[in-house]
């Protein structure tokens, strides 16, 4: 289903759940704590450095949550909001235990999804700019691996933080681009640079986690 | 209006994944995009696929960039002869590259260089020879080369052998893409609607 | 000269412009450049795959487990304390 379809669909049951929530349901609370809760201690994660910080920060967002709950506008999904709150919350707390910016955050401009050398230089007679050999299609049954599935997660918590961020709700926990947006409180566009890199340097990875294992 | 379609094994269209059914209409407003794609004849060269389907087009049909955008469209029938036509198809594309890296070579006063890939009967040698003359200099014997070593790939080839007619300029590119187009038309029995 | 005509795409650009197409946020006519460089360029092809398949890989990552029971419990205490008064 497009996005903006599921989007308006989400936003739909989100208002029920709202009301429930106002109106004291328990059940409903429990329901929307088991499928978030998760998702919310693995986003935290990005940006605080323990696992202990990371349930932290996400005990505050609840509560946060259940304070902001009877001002919640639903402009946009109530995935999005929380995400919003968590990341807040985890960067001011990332920042009070002085987590270091790791070198890698330090990105230039002009990042590439994959390295000038994989490709023929411009003095090439026929094929400048080309693949200079065929990327290897990645088989099926390795990439279901339990291992390579250990490499992706490795790899997408080794991201700049901003990358890691929009990478982890949008192909991990399956946001839409506008509850990214949203929640991280960028443009389209920068959302769509930021997976961009990110999906880039975890292929990067994979490629050369299969590369290394061949025989 | 009829049209060409190329398809993935299974009627799969190639980008969207969508499955075209046998004969019913697909209507462009339940498609992820802009309508339904298919090829004029001069487009097929551009968009090979497995499967290549005769196509029945309506609703709002515009001329796009190497493609036709519909508002709806239906597979009529699937033309037999593709792709086990594939290999004969790229070996024609080989033949008029090798044609004109001979012209090249021979322009370039290299008679014997010429003459013997021309009569080079094998493939692989034709390959190997293509291959030392492009490290020689030979840029249009580079193409054979490419064209030879892709040859399991018509899309590639195709457009290795459009490449190579490009080094003469753009109206010998094109007379390349038109006699890629004139192939198809002929061996695949593809007659005008 | 490694292109026939000027608008073909070289494989460098194409993986720049993977993300975009894959969200649909490309117009048309870059949209169709795109796909034509697919059609004569298997590499690029694999390597769409490749980002594709690594978005379903990244999808099976999702956390489902719900939170241990302590947790559950103090939230649902914050949760009665929220609604009263």
């Amino acid at each position: 289903m497009p996005a903006p379809e599921r989007e308006a669909i989400e936003v739909a049951q989100d208002s029920a759940l709202v009301e429930a929530l106002r109106a004291g349901d328990e059940r409903a609370f429990l329901d929307l704590v088991g499928r978030l809760h998760g998702g919310l201690v693995r986003f935290a994660l990005g940006f605080v450095r323990t696992q202990t910080a990371a349930e932290d920060v996400v005990q505050d967002a609840w509560a946060a949550v259940l304070q902001g709950i009877d001002r919640f506008e639903g402009r946009s999904t109530l995935r999005s909001w929380i995400l919003g709150i968590v990341a807040n919350l985890a960067r001011t707390r990332a920042v009070g235990d002085r987590r270091s910016v790791p070198l890698s955050a330090l990105q230039p401009d002009d990042e590439r999804a994959v390295e000038a050398s994989e490709f023929l230089p411009d003095t090439h007679s026929r094929w400048a700019g080309h693949w200079a050999r065929w990327p290897e299609p990645w088989p099926d049954q390795c990439l279901l691996s339990r291992e390579t599935m250990q490499q992706v997660r490795e790899a997408i918590d080794r991201l700049p933080q901003g990358q890691r961020a929009v990478i982890q709700l949008r192909d991990v926990e399956g946001c839409t681009a506008e509850e990214v947006c949203e929640a991280l409180g960028l443009s389209e566009v920068n959302q769509r640079v930021l997976l961009h890199r990110a999906r880039s340097r975890v292929r990067k990875e994979i490629a050369r986690h299969f590369q290394g294992s061949k025989p | 209006m009829i049209a060409w379609k190329f398809l993935a094994p299974g009627r799969i269209a190639p980008f969207t994944s969508v499955q075209w059914s046998a004969s019913e209409w697909l209507e462009a407003w339940s498609l992820p995009g802009t309508g339904i794609h298919a090829c004029a004849l001069e487009d097929l060269p551009y968009w090979f696929d497995e499967e290549l389907w005769r196509v029945e087009l309506s609703g709002s049909i515009s001329r796009e960039e190497r493609q036709i955008v519909a508002g709806r469209g239906r597979l009529l029938a699937r033309v037999e002869g593709w792709p086990s036509a594939a290999a004969e198809f790229t070996r024609a594309c080989v033949e008029r590259t090798r044609s004109r890296a001979v012209d090249a070579l021979q322009a370039a006063g290299r008679i014997e260089d010429a003459d013997a890939l021309r009569e080079e009967r094998n493939l692989d040698r034709l390959q190997k020879a293509a291959a030392a003359l492009a490290e020689d200099g030979s840029v249009v014997s580079g193409y054979l080369f490419d064209a030879i070593r892709r040859r399991q790939c018509p899309g590639l080839c195709a457009y290795v052998a459009a490449n190579a007619a490009a080094v003469g300029g753009l109206r010998a590119h094109d007379r390349e893409r038109a006699a890629q187009v004139a192939w198809l038309f002929d061996r695949l029995g593809l007659e005008k609607a | 000269m490694s292109r026939a005509l000027p608008e073909d795409l070289d494989c460098v650009v194409a993986v720049e412009q993977v993300t975009d197409y894959i969200e649909g946020a490309m117009p048309l006519q870059a949209r169709t450049r795109f796909e034509q460089h697919l059609c004569y360029c298997p590499a690029c092809m694999i390597y769409l795959r490749q980002i594709k398949a690594q978005i379903g890989v990244s999808a099976l990552l999702a956390e489902h487990k719900p939170p241990p029971e302590e947790v559950t419990r103090k939230l649902l205490q914050l949760f009665r304390a929220s609604r009263r008064g």
